[in-house]
């Protein structure tokens, strides 16, 4: 059952009873004052009659009285000490009824299923021995009583059908938003995470909404950055694979031609070498990829770092491989200190020296520059060499990300050089920003 | 002896392959990236090109377009059916998944080889001729009488000349996945080709290894 019928249906069953039982109340509370004030009247009129029949008592009397009143639905009976004298009762007067001198009683009687109000009373002052029974029929009374009843229960019903249509309408309307949220928690169980929910009105349900669509939306991002890593995660696999394969299979390959082939000494050695330099890769590999694992868990002690020490350090490191190419470098520096790890640092420009002078073409140029930019420290590492096309931009740092597969493998690389340069970054809480241009060249900005 | 054309970016496993191919008796030219593969195929004369599909500048599916028509190769890191059939849609002759065994390597090329009417027909070595296609041996021009067993041993060890083979691999491509032989029978059909040919210094015992027709 939904919630807006479980509310229609108890609001409704509660609603009836309580009318119903109010009803009950109402009835019987007229219906005991009004048996009360037909009582007095008994009483009264029995007295009256009693009084009469004193001043002039005789059998033929009673007679006329009796019949008079019997036409207005009024019943009497006389009885003198045990023995009846006369009456008009409807039913046969087989007993005297007890009195009780100077005293009427009335009680409520019925006799073929009529109702009649009794009242017996005996005579005063000498007449002590008559006793005067008073029956009164109720019949009147009491249709009125139940046509009464009867209007109530159906003036109840009617109440009680338009308060059904009304509750209806109200809870219909009142459990909508909670039918959107059901249906948009379908939704989401079901994968979907596109739904929201109408946020109109203040009210808690609204607040409910507006809170489910910043919840829905919390979880569609975080979907969206799960499936990314997921996918990262299974390119890394996937390069890591491949990586190991490469230079494994070339060792089985020399090994097995080493064992099998029938070969002179020349082959022989540089297969051996090949043997040396593909496990002489795997190793590099390896321990880049411990590099990055370490560097992942552990914190940095930040010391200052002398920027134009480090500047200076690295070009040195650098030196033999830029005379390799005939590059020249040029040095700008305009900061002084920057906090961070001096031998991680050197590395960083280090890597992103080495990437600059595998892009550059012979004879061309280099920029390495320290400044400062919007109170933060910018070192800047730039060549003019063959850049690249943007869309590389994004998954540059991203381990074993390669974007000439061959020639940076026959430079050496291992495709890890830029993700343990956006590792040191990150543990100096500082950004690495790449811009390039096809054929123009490539700036890379360390911001701290 | 067939012109095979090397195309693969990995210096050390295009040299492996190279070497390979020599050791049987091939002419070979190495390209590692697809414009050189383009420029060299059109230079040359080419029987046959190992072509590896993920290449720097043009992959392998491009360049086989460009090429006149040579059998390929196809060298790949993904076996995937799409990528096979890719391959073969666009005329490869054969399909070889990496890692992969120079044995089985060089099995394919010498199908590919054979198949394409590109394959040797005679193989000598001092004064002995193998007919390969007539099946027929010579000595000094007089005929020497090999059994069918002899001869398709004889012949596995010419395809695989230089290499030393396993018994166990003899029994397998001469005598079939099948036979159920010992490893005993190859010894004493190698003694009588020996005898039979007076190869007993070219059919070499190699040690722990089994047999090296050397050349």
């Amino acid at each position: 059952m939904r919630f807006w019928q479980r509310a229609f249906f108890s609001i409704l069953a509660l609603f009836v009873s309580c009318f119903y039982i109010s009803i009950f109340l109402a009835a019987s509370f007229s219906y005991r004052t009004s048996l009360n004030s037909e009582r007095e009247r008994a009483f009264g009129e029995a007295h009256f009659i009693a009084a009469s029949l004193k001043k002039e008592m005789s059998g033929n009397i009673f007679g006329a009285y009796a019949d008079y009143y019997k036409k207005r639905g009024i019943c009497l009976a006389l009885w003198r000490n045990e023995s009846f004298i006369y009456g008009s009762l409807p039913w046969p007067a087989l007993e005297k009824y007890e009195s009780v001198p100077d005293k009427q009683t009335a009680t409520v009687t019925s006799y073929e299923g009529k109702k009649y109000m009794l009242v017996v009373s005996a005579f005063q002052s000498g007449l002590d021995d008559y006793t005067l029974v008073y029956a009164h029929d109720l019949q009147s009374f009491s249709s009125e009583h139940k046509s009464l009843s009867r209007f109530l229960s159906l003036s109840g019903a009617a109440i009680a059908i338009l308060l059904a249509a009304g509750l209806y309408l109200i809870l219909r309307r009142l459990s909508k938003p909670i039918e959107h949220l059901d249906e948009a928690t379908g939704h989401i169980s079901a994968g979907d995470y596109s739904k929201r929910l109408p946020e109109q009105g203040n009210d808690e349900l609204a607040a409910l909404a507006r809170h489910f669509n910043v919840m829905t939306d919390e979880i569609d991002h975080k979907v969206i950055e799960l499936q990314a890593i997921a996918e990262q995660k299974q390119r890394f696999a996937d390069n890591l694979a491949h990586e190991l394969r490469t230079p494994l299979t070339a060792i089985h390959g020399y090994a097995w031609y080493l064992k099998n082939a029938n070969i002179n000494e020349d082959d022989r050695i540089s297969s051996i070498d090949y043997i040396i330099s593909e496990t002489k890769r795997i190793e590099e590999m390896t321990n880049k990829l411990l590099d990055l694992a370490l560097m992942r868990n552990n914190a940095l002690e930040l010391k200052l770092v002398n920027v134009t020490e480090l500047l200076n350090s690295a070009a040195e490191k650098m030196r033999p491989r830029l005379l390799e190419k005939g590059l020249r470098l040029e040095m700008s520096n305009q900061a002084t200190e920057l906090r961070g790890d001096q031998v991680l640092l050197e590395s960083l420009i280090i890597n992103l020296l080495d990437n600059a002078i595998k892009a550059s073409k012979n004879d061309s140029e280099l920029r390495l520059a320290a400044f400062l930019e919007n109170e933060r420290t910018v070192l800047e590492i730039r060549d003019f060499g063959k850049g690249m096309p943007s869309w590389h931009l994004e998954k540059l740092t991203e381990p074993f990300y390669r974007i000439d597969k061959s020639r940076s493998r026959s430079e050496g690389g291992a495709g890890l050089g830029l993700s343990l340069c956006s590792q040191i970054a990150e543990l100096h809480k500082a950004q690495l920003v790449f811009s390039s241009e096809e054929g123009k060249g490539t700036t890379v900005r360390i911001v701290f | 002896m067939a012109h095979i054309l090397v195309v693969e970016d990995d210096c050390a496993i295009n040299e492996l392959i190279a070497r390979n191919l020599k050791l049987v008796g091939h002419s070979y030219s190495q390209a590692f990236d697809g414009e050189e593969a383009v420029r060299m195929a059109s230079v040359k004369q080419t029987d046959l090109i190992l072509l590896d599909v993920m290449l720097p500048g043009l992959d392998g599916f491009e360049v086989i377009k460009k090429i006149a028509p040579t059998p390929v190769i196809f060298l790949t890191a993904k076996a995937g059916l799409e990528h096979r059939l890719r391959g073969l849609s666009l005329g490869a002759d054969d399909y070889i998944a990496k890692p992969f065994e120079m044995l089985e390597m060089l099995a394919r090329v010498e199908a590919v080889l054979r198949r394409t009417k590109k394959s040797a027909s005679a193989f000598s070595l001092d004064n002995v001729t193998v007919d390969l296609l007539g099946r027929k041996v010579t000595a000094g021009g007089e005929n020497i009488e090999l059994s069918h067993q002899e001869y398709e041993l004889l012949e596995v060890l010419i395809a695989n000349r230089n290499i030393a083979m396993s018994r166990e691999k003899l029994l397998e491509l001469a005598w079939g996945y099948d036979y159920l032989g010992e490893s005993r029978t190859v010894d004493t059909h190698i003694q009588k080709l020996r005898s039979k040919l007076g190869w007993e210094n070219r059919i070499k015992t190699v040690y722990k290894l089994g047999y090296r027709l050397e050349v």
